[in-house]
């Protein structure tokens, strides 16, 4: 704006623009104050924007979060799953015609003994490792689906009394560490 | 055009926050810019710190209990920004600069397109009282309503009025005559 210029679309005697009048934010602050923006500026500003927000870090770690949506039906359905294997392998069994049942052992090796199930079933005799078989379910899946069941309870019942911020994550770290891992 | 309280709502939700961040910026930057802009006057410092502050709406959009408008919460984190800018490098406010010094912070910039009326305009602007610059430079050149001033700075209306037409006043007089 040079001396003696007169603005545009303004009267002689008036050197700002009313309401009406007012250009764009960009033309104002070039017209006025001499700021200045480089050519597409704006465009470019908002890809580098975008491009620096952390989106999927954010996202990712929402990826593992289990919310409050998702873990009830989640923790229902280990329950159903974990109901149903206890009913399952407590119900009354049905021998398949013209199988022998082999005789139970007076004493099976206890698995604390060697610490392991493979190694374990070496040492069983081959007529009975039917019984031996569904003795190692019982005790070692079925007994500790019914612990995690418990635990699972616990954990919920617990979490009632959670401070409501927290509880989120207060159910994703409990229920990875005691039942999923 | 969908409400403020929706766009809130979906910068807060996983699915839509890239969505809802891009229409943020197309409704608030080019405001912010300026608004930083005439507080840190070089355009590259300008940049930095706008790029900061939609850092800082980012990290804290999930916090926000939408007290006041999204609009003044934005606002007043990049004029914290472009303070906190100038502090780190230990630059003064330019309006505590003498009327030298000022000119010549503003001659530095490579965006700065100035002449005699620009810089006597800058000049006579920071010759106002602070509540008279503030709220002219608010209501002129970042196009703000006198209810969004308010809020901002927590003056009345009515003062705000009186403070821009008596600084619209005094640009006038002081301006007209350099044109002549």
């Amino acid at each position: 704006m040079k001396k003696g210029e007169k603005l545009k679309g303004k009267p002689k005697d008036q050197f700002l623009r009313s309401d009406d009048q007012r250009l764009d934010l960009e033309h104002e602050h070039k017209e006025y104050l001499g700021m200045e923006v480089p050519e597409g500026y704006f465009s470019r500003s908002k890809q580098r924007i975008m491009e620096n927000l952390p989106f999927e870090k954010e996202q990712k770690k929402q990826v593992f979060r289990l919310t409050r949506s998702l873990i009830y039906p989640l923790a229902a359905s280990i329950l159903l799953l974990v109901s149903l294997s206890v009913w399952f392998f407590n119900g009354p069994k049905v021998d398949a015609p013209g199988r022998e049942k082999a005789p139970v052992a007076k004493s099976l090796p206890d698995m604390e003994d060697t610490g392991d199930f493979l190694l374990t079933s070496l040492l069983v005799d081959e007529n009975q490792i039917d019984s031996y078989v569904d003795e190692v379910v019982l005790k070692e899946v079925v007994v500790k689906a019914e612990l995690s069941e418990q635990q699972l309870e616990n954990m919920f019942l617990n979490s009632l009394i959670e401070d409501d911020s927290v509880v989120d994550e207060y159910l994703e770290d409990n229920l990875l560490k005691e039942i999923v891992l | 055009m969908k409400s403020e309280a929706d766009l809130i709502k979906r910068l807060k939700s996983t699915r839509h926050k890239e969505e809802a961040f891009r229409e943020l910026l197309d409704l608030y930057q080019e405001r912010l810019y300026w608004h930083i802009r005439k507080i840190v006057v070089r355009h590259e410092d300008a940049d930095d710190v706008l790029q900061n502050t939609f850092l800082r709406v980012f990290k804290g959009i999930n916090g926000f209990k939408a007290e006041s408008s999204l609009h003044t919460w934005m606002y007043r984190i990049a004029y914290n920004e472009s303070i906190r800018f100038l502090e780190k490098n230990r630059q003064k406010d330019l309006s505590l600069l003498d009327p030298s010094e000022y000119r010549e912070a503003l001659t530095e910039d490579d965006h700065f397109d100035g002449d005699e009326i620009k810089l006597k305009l800058h000049q006579v602007i920071s010759e106002l009282s602070e509540k008279q610059q503030r709220v002219f430079q608010m209501k002129y050149f970042d196009d703000l309503s006198f209810r969004q001033i308010s809020e901002l700075l927590d003056i009345s209306e009515n003062t705000l009025k009186s403070a821009y037409y008596a600084a619209v006043k005094i640009i006038e007089e002081r301006m007209i005559s350099q044109l002549v």
